[in-house]
């Protein structure tokens, strides 16, 4: 679905990209772990040219996309996204906000006057049905909470039936239960639709429950690429050469944390299925990097 | 800290090796230019003085005001509010179109915006007055002039804070509908004005009360309005009449200015 090679990105004398080969195969949850300013974010902009790379090729379902704006507009077409800050415009309304997400495809003049294609009306109300928001429709979406926000982000992406999603740490700005339903609607939209989904995280414990695949990036190179029960210590010691940082002290020694990490790695799946919603205590991840 | 008897004198540390110098420099140097300038403008203190009794005399000659006259004042009082109202609205849709290019982030390029800036510099920048002047002698006396001069001073006006406000919004949205390959204006549709309504409503109920305010001034050079009777009637010596031209135009304004300022806190009030 999507063939990256040789991606590099420079900013003046900073390489963010360094020579990047990455194929994403369709239907696939890929999670894209590492820590701020490892590339992630720049990598993911990189795939719907938000950020024009400054060498190399990227395909996306076997087409390489042409810079003007005809390209750029196919290219987005196809390619849906979602962001830490949800970006959702605040004062519209929840069906307009998932709506935004077709306005590439419908007549532009009409829709510059609030007419919309009734099928259109209708694949959005479908999506805000899919991220469970059908009921707040009609409500401005500057009266949601954080989580709902983000669900909107989300029906806004599905909106676009897209063939991939690119979400750029979608859950960096929310609770852990709110994360983890966050990224559970994420998921089955996935698997529902067979949407490709490229998902930069920083919290290695959401990597490991949600991702079916796992890529770790630091200092703009790819330094893992495998199944997250793959993720061992030395592994996270590679895409973390710093340390893990938690959200509670500054600095733990980071073979501690590893130790945790792996422990972690171990339980989790069963964890998250064993410790009832009542517990949200228990719930909360091992810990938690660079806590934005 | 300099002790006072009782009191203490709390002034900042002298700095640097000029000491106190420097502002004592500074003291004399800000005297020069207030002397400077009171020569050139021929402030006079004693020439207020005298003026005095002219004064009083002018106000006696305006007292008590012709009420009578307000009656013929009904009329120009009206078309004041027509010129307002029609120098605010064509003002709106000669700036709505030049702001988006004038505001740095919408902008295509930086040499669009740079040159739309100054385009909206050079029409404020231009008074009213000296605007409404050039259209009388173009398209003739009336209000349509003062109409004219509203609508591009205006325009140079809220075309700025128009694009000043697109430039405070947040980005966020309109990268995210850019990523959805929606168009520039669909993107300006739905990303900024939704952003930008709340604020440019209070600017054009403020641009309307400052409109309001030119209007009534604009009949001195020709341009309409209610200037005109009270630019007349001076001609004539009747400062009675001068009288209530000057008082129907201080109840319009504080009027307008009550109004729209509640307006504005009304919407405000609506757009958290």
């Amino acid at each position: 679905m999507i063939e990256i090679r040789n991606l590099s990105k420079r900013y003046g004398d900073f390489e963010a990209l360094h020579h990047i080969d990455l194929s994403v195969s369709k239907g696939e949850f890929l999670v894209i772990l590492g820590a701020s300013g490892a590339g992630k974010s720049t990598l993911l902009r990189c795939i719907n040219h938000l950020t024009e790379p400054t060498t190399g090729e990227i395909r996306v379902d076997g087409e390489v996309t042409r810079g003007d704006r005809a390209g750029l507009r196919r290219v987005r077409r196809s390619v849906a996204m979602i962001f830490q800050h949800y970006n959702v415009v605040p004062r519209l309304t929840v069906l307009k906000n998932a709506l935004t997400g077709r306005l590439s495809a419908m007549p532009a003049v009409l829709s510059w006057f609030q007419m919309f294609p009734a099928e259109d009306v209708a694949i959005a109300r479908e999506s805000l049905r899919r991220v469970g928001l059908e009921a707040k429709a009609d409500v401005r979406t500057d009266k949601l909470s954080g989580g709902q926000k983000q669900r909107v982000g989300i029906a806004r992406a599905l909106a676009q039936r897209p063939k991939v999603i690119l979400a750029d740490e979608p859950v960096a700005s929310l609770d852990p239960k709110t994360s983890r339903s966050v990224l559970g609607c994420l998921r089955e939209a996935s698997r529902e639709s067979g949407i490709t989904v490229i998902c930069n995280l920083h919290q290695v414990d959401y990597a490991i429950e949600f991702g079916e695949r796992i890529v770790g990036v630091a200092g703009g190179r790819i330094v893992f690429d495998g199944k997250p029960d793959e993720l061992t210590e030395e592994v996270l010691h590679r895409i973390y050469p710093e340390g893990v940082e938690t959200s509670e002290t500054d600095a733990v020694p980071a073979a501690q944390v590893k130790q945790t990490a792996a422990a972690y790695a171990v339980t989790s799946a069963a964890t998250s299925r064993l410790v009832p919603a009542t517990a949200p205590a228990m719930r909360q991840p091992a810990f938690e990097l660079e806590k934005s | 800290m300099i002790a006072v008897g009782r009191y203490n004198l709390l002034v900042g540390a002298s700095s640097g090796n000029a000491g106190w110098w420097k502002y004592a420099v500074a003291a004399v140097a800000g005297v020069g230019v207030f002397w400077w300038a009171a020569i050139g403008s021929q402030v006079s203190a004693t020439e207020l003085v005298k003026g005095m009794p002219w004064i009083a005399d002018f106000l006696s000659r305006m007292f008590p005001p012709n009420w009578e006259f307000a009656k013929k004042l009904v009329k120009p009082a009206i078309e004041t509010i027509q010129i307002a109202i029609w120098g605010t609205l064509l003002a709106i849709i000669l700036a709505v179109p030049v702001c988006f290019l004038a505001a740095r982030n919408i902008s295509p390029n930086l040499a669009v915006f740079h040159f739309m800036r100054q385009v909206l510099n050079i029409m404020r920048g231009i008074n009213e007055i000296i605007l409404a002047l050039i259209f009388v002698a173009a398209v003739g006396l009336g209000p349509f002039p003062g109409v004219l001069a509203l609508g591009l001073h205006g325009a140079g006006m809220l075309g700025k804070f128009f694009a000043e406000s697109i430039e405070d919004i947040d980005q966020g949205p309109i990268e995210a509908l850019r990523a959805t390959g929606a168009g520039p204006i669909q993107t300006i549709i739905f990303g900024v004005i939704p952003q930008v309504v709340t604020a440019w409503i209070a600017v054009i109920l403020y641009r309307f009360e400052t409109n309001l305010r030119q209007a009534t001034v604009l009949g001195m050079v020709g341009a309409g309005g209610i200037g005109f009777e009270l630019v007349g009637s001076m001609k004539l010596f009747q400062y009675q009449d001068t009288a209530t031209c000057i008082l129907v135009i201080v109840a319009m304004v504080m009027t307008a200015d009550y109004v729209s300022s509640k307006l504005r806190a009304w919407i405000q009030q609506g757009a958290h």
